[in-house]
């Protein structure tokens, strides 16, 4: 039977705590969740206290957590969550958009007469009803967000109950009721249509739960291994871990020990939307990460870059190799800074060496502002640059690649004038190739990533492109050239929506500088119109399975742990910090002696002086414009937080502002 | 979950940083009492986070530099005091916390220092500065040997600190100085001094370094004479 089932059908009502209730229609689209429009459960009328849900196939009521499972409150959806009390089956629903259906005629079933009928006890009717009719399929379009507009065959008298009521075109879910138009009278109904959310990164999520949930504890690991990665590569960074939180925890070889740690092998959580999304937000939220870049696979490499934009650290690169000058020429452009741990320790110390790379890099994590273990996290959060009308190529620098070369400029040209295409090193400017780079990818709005040659290089700028930019890049691949012996480029591929094209033999043997009409395929043709499209905010149908524009950036953005950078410091102990990022813990020795680089130069060494003096002058003012009045009226924290900071500025000024030391002195002492 | 070790030493680095700062601006207030509670209460919490680690290396520097601090000021009571009681009295006491910040001032515990080292030995000589004496007697010295034995080792070890990390640094050429002045009664002040003058450390240098030889120049003026001379030449050098 095609359309909505009354077994997936949901009675909600909202009750006010101020008492009365709000009802509406809703649709379990999962075990557990009802869809439904986000007015039903967060009116404007007055505060919720409580929602329940009458499910209509078992007769049962439940009742729905108050944060909802996924909600953006520019749209009139919205997911309640049952909780651990729910329905036993569910069927899971299949949401389509109305625009990939060639049916024009929409069916649904709600409760329409709810808020108008009262039963003897004051209670609301909630008898369904059958509600059908014919798209508009012009209207719901111009300048404000899209939706559905519905004509309606044999209205219901009353509508106010069928807010949130599933829309339906054959077996599909396409979008819900959630108003009906002043101006039409009750024979037009307007819909908020699921292209709308449905490829909201939380979304996703919120319907498709990870088999992985992330530890409940400020301290966990997170360990991906590559497809390839041995049993014995994984139980050593398993025992490296281990030692650490033994050496942690004070506790000894023997004793049992208890932590939090998620081993994970990269290539099977790229197999669909929902798991790269799932993958993507542990990526980011991982306190520490220790990943196996043995042979930089593909997957690893995307992943990198990933976590290289959405966090600091703590991430560990591991490899079974044993590292000597060789391996250590070999290393991706993007990963020489990185420090590699060999697993591949003489008389099997691979855990141990590990475990004092985690020791380190936790440590120096404390005590310092600007610790980083991988590159790009601070070039990418660059200020808006001006950029030429260019498209970023992020691709091979092989000399093989240069056909290649030669067909992608081709088509930027002909296909996306006026841009023309330009790798990082086409830029004329003396700067550093990194800072250039990353600045690129972050800002230019068009990207194209060639896939060609499989380079770990690139699949790491890919991956901080996906995480960094809220533009998806184009994807290429040349046929027929070298593909990695790997499960996971078949995910890949289908995941990014990677489109294939073939170099002319004309262009490869270089009879010929560019190719000619031939080259440009109708699906070369027809994924540059798309991507055009995309950049333009325009709706374009994505395929199934491949990535919605934006999504992996908007789980980064959802995932990014922002107090890791401090922000909720206050400015006088930013200052504080400032300081110590400057002349390091002991300010004073480092002020006087020569551990500042150049402060044998008087004038510089009296310059770094005033600045001295002038932060913290800076910093008391703030602090005491802060909570001087507290203080004074007898708060105790306040107090303890000026003493604390007044001793500090005292030592800071040295001789100079003694007014102001004096002042300070006096106020410590009566306090 | 409970505290870390990462977590504990942090948090035992920023206490020791609190008093450490109370105790500098007390000191510098000329409240020394209440200086070296704070530098004491300090010690008490490196003591306590050092007990529960393996690395005898962490925390050894904030000792080091926390007993020396507490050297100082009690050499300061000492030298100000105009009771010979309470001079001797805090002397001793200085000599005392020195010793035990140079047991912490080690290569093998990562602390690369000279100021306990050479500290120690000055506050001997204010004591008793007849101890410069090279005869049978003064070999004696106390149980760390005798004072002309402890400024070969000294002048040995600045030596070598002077090689190594601590190449041009001023502090370190003008220990070597000191000790060089200190180790023979023939000692040329010019040559002694030339290292640190070479290295135009800034005049608050200068300063530091005549505090400490003004009164060990006064009160040695018998055994090492020469000494005035280190002072005249240095006072000439910040034009005092």
């Amino acid at each position: 039977m095609s359309g909505p089932s009354l077994d997936n059908l949901a009675f909600v009502q909202s009750e006010f705590e101020k008492g009365g209730f709000l009802v509406g229609t809703g649709y379990f689209v999962r075990p557990g969740l009802v869809l439904t429009a986000r007015h039903v459960v967060e009116p404007d009328e007055g505060h919720v206290n409580s929602v329940r849900v009458r499910h209509e196939g078992s007769a049962q009521w439940f009742e729905a957590d108050l944060q909802p499972a996924w909600e953006n409150p520019g749209i009139d959806a919205v997911l309640i969550s049952l909780g651990e009390s729910r329905p036993e089956s569910i069927d899971p629903v299949d949401i389509r958009s109305s625009t990939e259906l060639d049916s024009d005629h929409w069916e649904s079933v709600a409760y329409p007469t709810a808020s108008a009928e009262l039963d003897e006890d004051g209670k609301p009717n909630y008898s369904t009803a059958g509600l059908g009719g014919t798209f508009y399929t012009l209207g719901g379009y111009g300048q404000a967000e899209r939706y559905l507009e519905l004509g309606v065959e044999h209205p219901p008298n009353h509508s106010d109950g069928i807010s949130g009521a599933p829309i339906f075109v054959n077996d599909f879910l396409v979008g819900l009721i959630d108003s009906s138009p002043k101006d039409f009278g009750e024979d037009r109904l307007h819909g908020v249509p699921v292209e709308r959310f449905v490829d909201d990164a939380a979304f996703i999520t919120a319907i498709n739960p990870s088999p992985n949930k992330v530890p409940r504890s400020d301290r966990w690991y997170l360990v991906l291994l590559a497809e390839k990665s041995s049993p014995l590569t994984e139980k050593y960074i398993v025992n490296g871990l281990d030692l650490l939180e033994r050496r942690l925890q004070n506790a000894d070889a023997e004793e049992a020990i208890k932590y939090s740690h998620l081993v994970l092998r990269v290539s099977d959580e790229i197999h669909s939307v929902e798991s790269w999304l799932h993958l993507v937000q542990l990526v980011s939220s991982a306190p520490v990460l220790v990943i196996d870049v043995t042979d930089f696979e593909p997957a690893t490499m995307i992943v990198l870059g990933v976590r290289a934009v959405s966090r600091r650290g703590l991430t560990v690169l591991a490899t079974k190799q044993a590292l000597d000058q060789s391996h250590l020429a070999d290393l991706p452009f993007n990963v020489k800074e990185s420090r590699l741990v060999s697993l591949a320790g003489e008389g099997g110390l691979g855990p141990e060496q590990l475990r004092d790379a985690l020791w380190q890099g936790l440590v120096e994590q404390r005590l310092r502002s600007d610790y980083l273990d991988l590159p790009a996290y601070e070039a990418i959060r660059v200020p808006r640059q001006e950029l030429p009308a260019e498209v970023l190529i992020l691709c091979s620098f092989d000399k093989s690649y240069d056909p290649n070369w030669k067909c992608i400029s081709w088509l930027v040209r002909i296909l996306l004038n006026p841009y023309k295409g330009a790798r990082v090193l086409d830029y004329g400017s003396p700067r550093l190739v990194s800072q250039a780079l990353y600045e690129q990818i972050r800002w230019n709005t068009r990207c194209i990533v060639d896939l060609t040659g499989w380079r770990p290089n690139v699949l790491f700028e890919l991956g901080v492109r996906l995480a960094c930019s809220p533009f998806d890049p184009l994807m290429l691949l040349a046929g027929e050239t070298y593909t990695p012996s790997l499960a996971q480029v078949s995910s890949i591929l289908s995941l990014l929506g990677v489109t294939e094209y073939m170099v002319p033999d004309s262009v490869k043997s270089g009879d010929s500088d560019e190719p000619d009409e031939a080259f440009l395929t109708s699906s070369l043709d027809d994924a540059f119109a798309k991507y055009d499209q995309r950049v333009r905010r325009e709706d374009v149908a994505k395929g199934s399975g491949v990535l919605a524009p934006g999504v992996t950036f908007s789980m980064v953005e959802s995932s990014f742990d922002w107090k890791q950078e401090g922000f909720q410091v206050r400015p006088d102990q930013a200052l504080r910090a400032e300081l110590s990022a400057l002349l390091g813990r002991d300010w004073e020795r480092a002020a006087t002696e020569t551990d500042v680089l150049f402060a044998a130069n008087r004038d510089f060494a009296d310059a770094i002086q005033q600045r001295v003096r002038e932060t913290w002058v800076a910093a008391w003012q703030y602090a005491h414009s802060r909570f001087g009045r507290l203080a004074l009226d007898g708060d105790l924290e306040a107090r303890e937080q000026l003493v604390d900071l007044g001793e500090l500025v005292r030592r800071g000024l040295g001789d100079a502002h003694q007014e102001l030391s004096e002042e300070i002195r006096v106020l410590i002492r009566k306090w | 979950m409970t505290d870390s070790p990462l977590d504990m030493s942090r948090d035992a680095l920023r206490q020791i940083d609190r008093y450490k700062i109370r105790g500098k601006n007390r000191r510098d207030d000329g409240e020394y009492e209440e200086a070296l509670e704070y530098f004491q209460l300090a010690v008490g919490v490196a003591e306590e986070a050092r007990s529960g680690e393996s690395d005898p290396r962490l925390f050894a520097e904030e000792l080091s530099d926390l007993y020396g601090m507490m050297g100082g000021i009690t050499r300061r009571q000492g030298l100000e005091s105009e009771s010979p009681d309470d001079r001797l009295e805090f002397l001793n006491d200085s000599t005392s916390w020195y010793d035990k910040g140079f047991e912490y001032e080690r290569r093998e515990l990562g602390v690369i220092n000279s100021y306990n080292l050479v500290n120690r030995i000055i506050c001997r000589i204010l004591v008793n500065p007849s101890l410069l004496e090279d005869r049978p007697e003064s070999h004696v010295g106390d149980a760390e040997g005798s004072v002309l034995g402890m400024l070969e080792d000294a002048g040995d070890e600045v030596e070598r600190q002077l090689g190594g990390v601590r190449a041009g640094d001023p502090w370190a050429l003008a220990d070597r100085a000191l000790v060089t002045m200190l180790r023979s009664a023939r000692a040329d002040a010019a040559a002694a001094y030339s290292g640190l003058v070479r290295v135009s450390p800034p005049g608050y240098v200068f300063e530091s370094v005549l505090e400490t030889l003004r009164p060990v120049a006064s009160a040695a003026s018998e055994w090492r004479p020469e000494l005035e001379d280190a002072v005249a030449f240095l006072e000439r050098r910040i034009g005092t």
